[in-house]
């Protein structure tokens, strides 16, 4: 009986690692919290401490707010 | 292709765009789906692309004064995505952590499909592979 028990705990155990490994290899790196692409093929991330983000966050939920508004 | 057609086709193939807005240059809705937007959605488009146009000014190296092709901003449950080529605009609200270099390619694409003949010199051109590269914080990928 407490043999059964270890398997099972051992066998969750296995299971929950393998889950948490799929879920790294799929979500890869964090988003940038913004990123700014130019013509050129250049791509500029803003970093979380940069301090136009705020504004640009602001501008970017009137926008969020427009674009949820359907008539 | 009218421009309804191509952000209906959008929204029939990308399951990470929840909403699209297609626009001209002076913020007058062109196209939007599902169903019709708000006017609004052109003011706030400027305003957004004019924020962003300073922080890359800011940010960038001096060698680099291309002008702006797209901006995303990551709101945590969301992301808001703008895309501006051949004189026109199209903004588009996502999933959260959305595949950004596949949103804004399927992005340049609708407007490459809405509007075919901007000409070879245009810069509505989609040929351009889902480009996503992972850069530091703050700085520059050429």
């Amino acid at each position: 009986m407490r043999l059964r028990t270890v398997a099972v705990l051992g066998l969750v155990a296995a299971a929950t690692a393998a889950a948490v490994v799929r879920r790294r290899r799929r979500s890869g790196p964090p988003a940038p919290p913004a990123q700014l692409g130019r013509r050129d093929g250049a791509v500029q991330h803003l970093a979380a401490d940069n301090r136009d983000l705020p504004a640009l966050r602001a501008r970017a939920e009137d926008l969020r707010a427009a674009l949820e508004t359907v008539l | 292709m009218t421009v309804d057609e191509a952000i209906r086709d959008l929204l029939n193939v990308s399951t990470d765009i929840d909403r699209l807005v297609v626009l001209d240059t002076g913020g007058e809705v062109l196209g939007a789906g599902p169903g019709v937007a708000d006017a609004a959605v052109g003011a706030a488009t400027d305003a957004l692309w004019r924020s962003a146009a300073e922080a890359a000014a800011r940010g960038a190296d001096r060698a680099i004064d291309a002008p702006l092709e797209h901006v995303v901003v990551d709101l945590g449950d969301a992301a808001v995505v703008a895309l501006e080529a051949g004189g026109r605009r199209i903004v588009a609200l996502t999933a959260p952590d959305p595949p950004l270099g596949l949103v804004v390619f399927d992005l340049r694409t609708c407007l490459a499909d809405a509007f075919p003949d901007e000409g070879p010199g245009g810069t509505v051109t989609p040929a351009a592979a889902p480009h996503d590269p992972v850069t530091p914080a703050g700085e520059v990928a050429s």
